[in-house]
């Protein structure tokens, strides 16, 4: 699943460690889901969009609409 | 970048410093290079270096980002029942070569062996219960199958090599090592490139 996570998160000039303690989880964890190799839960998606102050849809986008 | 490979080689020195300190001590007591206690002691003492393998695999796993408390407390749960198994195997060993018991105590010296090795499958357990980073337990979960798959793999084949008397017939606990190097292949196929 694509995301904008990687831009979302240079755009707070934040390392992929510092989002990784603001969500509490792993570096990795960060790093799967910004390179696509992890979806993550619904639950740690809301994170995210909570986190970014935004609807999770403006963050990740729907597989049928990538694929288009 | 730098402090990951150099945490990583760190661990890979000490597991190698680990195993050929255990093999080769081994070797030495086994064929009679160093005979009696002192071969015994000096294999025995090779087992304290899973203390500093230990510390360096977490600092490699910080040095990675795959760290975690579950993680911490899975690795201090295996130490330690790594270490009373190792006694209580040598204790039972030679409590049963040197003194003949009967059968009750063989079965009580047994037991007191296996308990560790069910505390370390425990410990796995917790550590997939415990861990609440969702890809970390995702990855355990992915290398955990991969070491069943191959235990399984292994032991069918094995087995129908001892149905057709073609393999000499081994100890049934020589699934828990198998298992362990199954996940160690897990954790090869499932890497992170950047670790």
């Amino acid at each position: 699943m694509l995301n904008k996570l990687k831009v979302l998160r240079a755009m707070r000039d934040w390392s992929q460690g510092d989002l990784a303690d603001k969500l509490d989880v792993s570096r990795q964890s960060v790093n799967a889901i910004e390179t696509g190799k992890y979806d993550p839960s619904l639950p740690l998606a809301f994170r995210i969009a909570e986190l970014f102050d935004l609807p999770i849809e403006e963050i990740f986008t729907s597989p049928s609409k990538s694929s288009n | 970048m730098t402090n990951q490979l150099s945490a990583g080689n760190a661990a890979r020195i000490w597991i190698g410093a680990y195993l050929i300190a255990t093999f080769g001590s081994g070797v030495l007591a086994k064929t009679g290079v160093i005979p009696g206690w002192p071969g015994l002691a000096l294999f025995l003492s090779s087992f304290l270096l899973l203390f500093p393998l230990v510390r360096a695999t977490e600092r490699a796993q910080d040095a990675c980002g795959v760290s975690s408390k579950a993680l911490r407390r899975y690795n201090r749960r295996v130490l330690v029942a790594s270490m009373i198994y190792v006694v209580a195997l040598f204790s039972g060993i030679g409590v049963v070569r040197y003194l003949d018991p009967p059968t009750i105590v063989r079965a009580i010296l047994a037991l007191a062996v296996a308990l560790p090795i069910i505390f370390i499958i425990r410990a796995m357990a917790l550590l997939l219960k415990e861990e609440t980073d969702e890809y970390l337990r995702m990855r355990l979960v992915e290398q955990s199958l991969i070491a069943t798959g191959f235990v399984l793999t292994v032991a069918t084949l094995y087995g129908f090599l001892n149905t057709f008397d073609l393999a000499p017939r081994v100890d049934a606990w020589v699934v828990v090592p198998l298992w362990a190097l199954g996940l160690g292949l897990g954790r090869l196929f499932r890497r992170d490139p950047s670790c």
